[in-house]
């Protein structure tokens, strides 16, 4: 390394020259840095991939611009030049990096005053599916053709890293009519109500006293109180064998009753759906006290072809049943399903009132009991086509809506009428082309302040992830919205309403990554603890704990440690934390000197960052710097090795580490990367608090031949570390207090992911002063986070395009 | 200003529609002269890599000493060649496993800032020779939607996992009542589409300059709606082809993994046959499940992170040998249909192999790749050293015809 500085130095002169050939505005101010601290490095010569003698002048360049504002980081950050050379003249560097603040600010400024800070965005999948079930009042699933967002190392609602291809318009338009045809409801109302019966179902009665390794003999009936089930299996109490198959799509409401069995502790039930695709979603559980009958009842959407089964949460009983001849004589603890009942689709009226929502034209008459309803116009099939159609489309486009706009959507429906086809396609052909339309999916506009509707478009796409209600688009048409006493209210509206969840769930989904809970499923013989309860729980916990930290107000340091988190009995237990009975969640206030407290110690965040085998200080130390400090590394050098992970319990992942740090072109970042990494090591890939690694294999030995166990007892876990600052810290509870300390560094960093995330557009030069006024404005009450929401949606960088 | 019908004469006078009727004609009826049968490929990924060590035999070259692996492959021997050496380079992605993303599209940094894929070579292909076949291409997946197949614009194009639905879609005729049905929603598809088109000017004057990548992707998109659904009613005019094979049912069971592996596979001879399309993916993934092998307690991810545990290799083993003789089963299949006085096989270029050379370490290089057939001298073990997988591409895209010699990290075609 030395030797090539001192070569590059041999250089100086001839790049002295070209820089002065190349000079202009901006470059007369660097120059004394630029000659005296960088181009020994920087020149044409240069192995660093920044040949600062060749980068033009004119930050007008997105490009330009870009490697202009890379050279003012790492010079700020002190990052550049490196410790290793002679530091420059602190007058020279503050007036150089002053004049490089200024121009790239105002280049930055004038990119945003000429074509707005956030270019055009669309509709997120998700937003589509929460702004049609909104829009028609309907529950189901319609947009599981469009395309998943790609991963971009950003928020999914940044409009720059977005795409519409052919596959997303011809999903659009499928998801646009299967939500009218869910919404127009013209068949005989189809709710039933059925009791499930298992006591008298033949299929059951099959298993009662079938062999053991048939699948049988884990279910006993019990004369005139139902059927008890000592195993938890997926093929026994389901809603099949109970006699009922889902007809139409609709919500259902489950009630069971159901009870402990021959079992002093409680008993957890659960009840889970099956979809035809195989996957299973946990609809709930429950704790059940002894001696208590608990009817339990929860509301589903279900579609044909859906399952759903009940079962409880057990050890494998296998050996006991075994012993003791079947599941007749068995005095095991189980599960009584005393009664289950199923009735829907629930709506509030049939025709539901979506459907006369949408054909408020006509009326809606009943033929007969089995007989679909009829259509029947009371005024001219084109006047009620027009009328409908202007209400929507005002909906549809979040604004006003000029005659000359609704005129195309008009004569698609007037050429329906033409054909004679039934007056639902008149409404139906008109509409879906609007939800296809730009003026729906992208937010687009000229730059400079919004208009009231598109800042309550904003607004509604941020906290509700869906479209604007009746009293935001009242207030924008009243012109009343833009006033910050008005914004500030609506914003606290907002929150308060049930829909804000929307917003946590994807937010944090995507800051923390906790839409990737169920990316691996962990290690069934290294961590057999793990069950769908506990993966269940995890994003739970992160979900109350951020919506707690909103409607409490409280400071951004909290996230980082906390006195309190929330909990239910099966998470707590995972935490080692005693007194927790229920499977509902609750805030708990957690014990001193533990080592939980923050999102960190969150399972679900510890869960994400490993693989379900290992964990890798790597990838939590880079979640760390890049999630939580906003603070992200440098992407490694091409073709760099990985780590051969290795569970034989022989060597740990720290000795295999530990040679990154000899190494001087790795270590640069990795003095960074590892230390938060190793702090965290105290968790492992399922978030359980773990003092040695666990190996693979009982550990040999008659000791481990009696254990039993799938895993033995590895090396001890050492999550000591030193910050690349210089600071020692001997485990979780003092890298917190160290992160601590970088509190208004976290703060700026949730302020920009808000920013990201509720504008669609990165921040950007321009940008940086308005954030500092926010921090500055929340400083004093230690930046709390519901504050910080009103600050972000009351600034210039929410309130502009 | 809104002007329907010029528009469409302009989609036909730039020969996109017109594919269909040109390739009746250009198709000789079934006389003396046989016409040379079309070049096809078939490009085949198992997410989680092959166990290097039972994989990769010793010597380079046709006298390899075949491993435990290639043993499982012996009946084809002459009929594929085996690479090594070969990747994508910038394949450190935000997610362990976002090469899935990147197999055939090489695009760098997978998920990391700013990433955008590109068009994967199954793409370019069927652009080149999709419109003259029912199906442009076909993408199918074992697991889910995820494909390896994406636009130009980088946009993913969703798996088929349906081997039941993709079979009726492709050779059993609908009730009268659907296809009119579908008839209407296809015309309905299309005012919609004429309606949108005529906003461009209007909407265009509205925004602002930044706005403009994403009104002109959906512009492009509504041609290329337009486009297609013009096709798909060309089509709905010519009966479909008949097979001569039981429609299949589909298996609901995610943890069967090789046989729902197998079930796809066994519908790349009837569409190659029947030249319904030119262009196959297909994408064998099931991160979640313990695959129902014999002797796999396991689920496959995290057996492919066996941490070098002897017992774990033992069942990641076993069910890579029942994913590799998917392959030879295929194989077998193309080489017993004739066709031209040849094998299907020989007119069928099937690349397989995987996106991580080694998955216990997520590390996307020296990946395990094959290519069988297409009619390349095969029957060595070809051992390069960091050479793009992309030069093989475009080996075969020239292969099939297209006059091409770069495609993504391409530096030119591969020779052996």
């Amino acid at each position: 390394m030395p030797n090539i500085v001192r070569l590059n130095l041999l250089f100086c002169l001839v790049a002295f020259i070209t820089v002065r050939a190349s000079a202009g505005e901006l470059r007369g101010s660097l120059e004394p840095l630029l000659e005296s601290s960088c181009v020994g490095c920087h020149d044409s010569g240069t192995e660093t991939g920044l040949d600062l003698t060749e980068i033009p002048d004119n930050l007008a360049d997105p490009d330009t611009f870009r490697v202009w504002e890379r050279v003012f980081d790492r010079v700020a950050t002190g990052e550049m030049p490196p410790e290793s050379e002679e530091r420059p003249d602190p007058d020279m560097l503050r007036s150089a990096m002053d004049a490089l603040r200024e121009s790239l600010s105002a280049a930055s400024t004038r990119r945003q005053q000429t074509v707005g800070r956030v270019p055009a965005r669309r509709l997120t999948k998700l937003e589509l599916g929460y702004t049609l079930a909104d829009l028609f009042d309907i529950q189901g699933e319609v947009v599981s053709n469009v395309p998943d967002e790609v991963e971009s190392g950003s928020f999914d609602t940044v409009g720059a890293s977005q795409r519409i291809s052919g596959v997303h318009l011809r999903a659009y338009l499928d998801a646009a009519n299967e939500a009218i045809g869910e919404a127009i409801r013209l068949e005989p109302n189809p709710f039933r109500r059925k009791q499930l019966d298992f006591e008298d179902s033949p299929f059951l009665n099959s298993f009662h006293e079938k062999p053991l390794q048939l699948g049988g003999s884990v279910t006993r009936r019990v004369e005139g109180e139902g059927v008890a089930l000592f195993r938890d299996a997926d093929y026994l109490i389901t809603s099949s064998a109970g006699g009922f198959n889902v007809p139409v799509a609709g919500v259902y409401r489950l009630t069971s009753e159901l009870s402990a069995y021959q079992s002093e502790e409680p008993i957890t039930a659960k009840i889970i759906r099956k979809q035809p695709s195989g996957s299973a979603t946990l609809l709930c559980s429950e704790d059940l006290e002894p001696g208590k009958t608990e009817t339990i009842s929860v509301d589903v959407y279900l579609k044909p072809g859906d399952t759903f089964y009940t079962t409880l949460d057990i050890e494998e009983p296998f050996g006991a049943i075994m012993a003791a001849g079947g599941s007749k004589d068995y005095r095991g603890p189980g599960l009584l399903i005393k009664k289950q009942g199923i009735a829907g689709p629930i709506t509030e009226s049939w025709p539901p009132p979506s459907t006369q929502l949408l054909l408020e034209g006509a009326e809606i008459v009943k033929r007969g009991a089995w007989k679909r309803y009829d259509v029947r116009l009371k005024q001219d099939a084109a006047e009620a086509a027009e009328s409908t159609l202007k209400r929507y489309a005002k909906q549809i486009f979040r604004r006003n809506v000029e005659p000359e706009e609704l005129a195309p959507y008009l004569e698609l429906a007037r050429k329906t009428i033409e054909e004679q086809r039934p007056y639902r396609d008149t409404i139906q052909t008109p509409l879906v082309s609007m939800l296809s339309s730009p003026s729906f999916l992208l937010f687009s506009g000229e730059p400079g302040e919004l208009s009231d509707h598109a800042l309550a478009s904003r607004l509604s796409y941020f906290l509700w992830k869906s479209l604007p209600d009746a009293e935001l688009m009242e207030l924008a048409d009243e012109g009343k919205l833009v006033e910050p006493r008005v914004l500030a209210e609506q914003v606290d509206r907002m929150l308060a309403d049930e829909k804000s969840q929307r917003f946590v769930r994807d937010f944090l989904g995507q800051w923390l990554r906790l839409d990737q809970i169920n990316a691996t499923s962990p290690d069934e013989k290294l961590y057999p603890e793990y069950d769908e309860l506990l993966g269940d729980a995890m994003p739970k916990e992160t979900e109350l704990f951020f919506s707690e930290l909103i409607r409490e107000n409280l400071g951004v340091s909290h996230l980082i440690d906390s006195e309190f988190t929330f909990l239910n009995r099966r998470l707590a237990e995972h935490y080692r934390i005693p007194g927790i009975k229920g499977q509902h969640f609750r805030r708990v206030e957690l014990p001193e000197g533990g080592p939980r407290g923050g999102v960190l110690t969150h399972a679900s965040v510890m869960k994400t960052t490993a693989n379900g085998t290992v964990t890798s200080p790597v990838t939590r130390g880079n979640f760390v710097l890049t999630a939580i400090l906003g603070t992200p590394p440098s992407p490694p050098p091409p073709s760099v090795g990985s780590i051969e992970p290795d569970t034989r319990g022989e060597t740990t992942i720290r000795e295999i580490l530990s040679a990154h740090r000899d190494v001087d072109s790795c270590s640069k970042c990795h003095r960074e990367i590892d230390p938060p990494g190793f702090a965290l090591e105290c968790f492992d890939p399922i978030g359980r608090f773990r003092t040695h690694y666990r190996a693979t294999g009982n550990g040999g030995g008659f000791a481990g031949f009696l254990s039993q166990m799938s895993y033995h007892k590895g090396p001890p876990v050492d999550s000591s570390g030193v910050t690349a600052d210089g600071k020692a810290f001997d485990g979780i509870a003092e890298f917190k207090q160290l992160l601590l300390e970088r509190h208004e560094q976290i703060a700026k960093n949730v302020v920009q992911k808000l920013v990201v995330y509720s504008t669609g557009a990165e921040i950007q030069f321009a940008d940086r002063q308005l954030i500092q006024t926010i921090l500055d404005a929340t400083r004093d009450d230690g930046f709390r986070i519901r504050d910080l929401i009103h600050r972000i949606v009351q600034s210039d960088l929410f309130r502009q395009k | 200003m809104h002007q329907p019908i010029d528009r469409r004469t302009l989609l036909r006078a730039s020969g996109v529609s017109l594919a269909l009727p040109l390739l009746e004609s250009m198709r000789p009826a079934l006389a003396a002269s046989e016409p040379e049968p079309p070049q096809r490929m078939v490009f085949l990924c198992t997410t989680l890599g092959l166990h290097g060590p039972n994989l990769w035999p010793k010597e380079a070259g046709r006298d390899y000493e075949s491993t435990h692996y290639l043993k499982l492959l012996s009946d084809h021997r002459d009929d594929f060649t085996l690479f090594s050496g070969l990747q994508h380079e910038d394949q450190t992605g935000r997610q362990p496993h976002d090469s899935e993303m990147t197999w055939l599209t090489a695009a760098r940094k997978p998920g990391m800032g700013g990433f955008r894929n590109s068009i994967s070579v199954d793409q370019v292909a069927a652009t080149y020779f999709g419109n003259q076949t029912r199906h442009r291409s076909i993408t199918l997946g074992t697991l889910k939607a995820q494909s390896q197949s994406y636009t130009s614009g980088g946009v993913m194009i969703p798996a088929q996992t349906s081997p039941a639905n993709l079979f009726a879609e492709l050779f059993l005729e609908g009730k009268p009542e659907e296809i009119r049905k579908q008839r209407q929603s296809l015309d309905d598809g299309r005012s919609i589409l004429d309606q949108l088109a005529a906003q461009r000017k209007q909407l265009q004057r509205r925004a602002s300059a930044s706005d403009n990548h994403l009104l002109e992707d959906f512009f492009a998109s509504v041609r290329d709606t337009e486009v297609d659904i013009a096709a798909v009613q060309g089509w709905m005019d010519r009966p479909k082809p008949k097979v001569d094979a039981e429609p299949p049912k589909d298996i609901r069971d995610n943890a069967d993994l090789i046989g729902r592996a197998r079930l796809l596979l066994d519908l790349v001879p009837l569409i190659v046959q029947t030249d319904s399309s030119r262009v196959i993916s297909v994408m064998i993934q099931d991160h979640y499940a313990v695959p129902k092998v014999d002797g796999v307690t396991g689920n496959h991810h995290n057996l492919s992170h066996h941490g070098l545990d002897p017992t774990k290799i033992a069942e990641l083993q076993r069910i890579e040998e029942e994913i590799i003789s998917s392959f030879a089963g295929l194989l077998k299949q193309m080489k017993s249909m004739p066709e031209a006085g040849q094998r299907l096989l020989d007119q069928t270029s099937i690349l397989f192999g995987s996106n991580l050379g080694n998955a216990n370490a997520h590390e996307a290089r020296n990946l395990p790749i094959f290519l069988a057939g297409g009619g390349f001298k095969h029957g060595g073990y070809v051992a390069k050293s960091d050479e793009p997988l992309c030069n093989l591409f475009v080996t075969m895209l020239q292969h099939a015809g297209m006059e091409t010699d770069s495609f993504s990290q391409a530096t030119g075609a591969m020779r052996w």
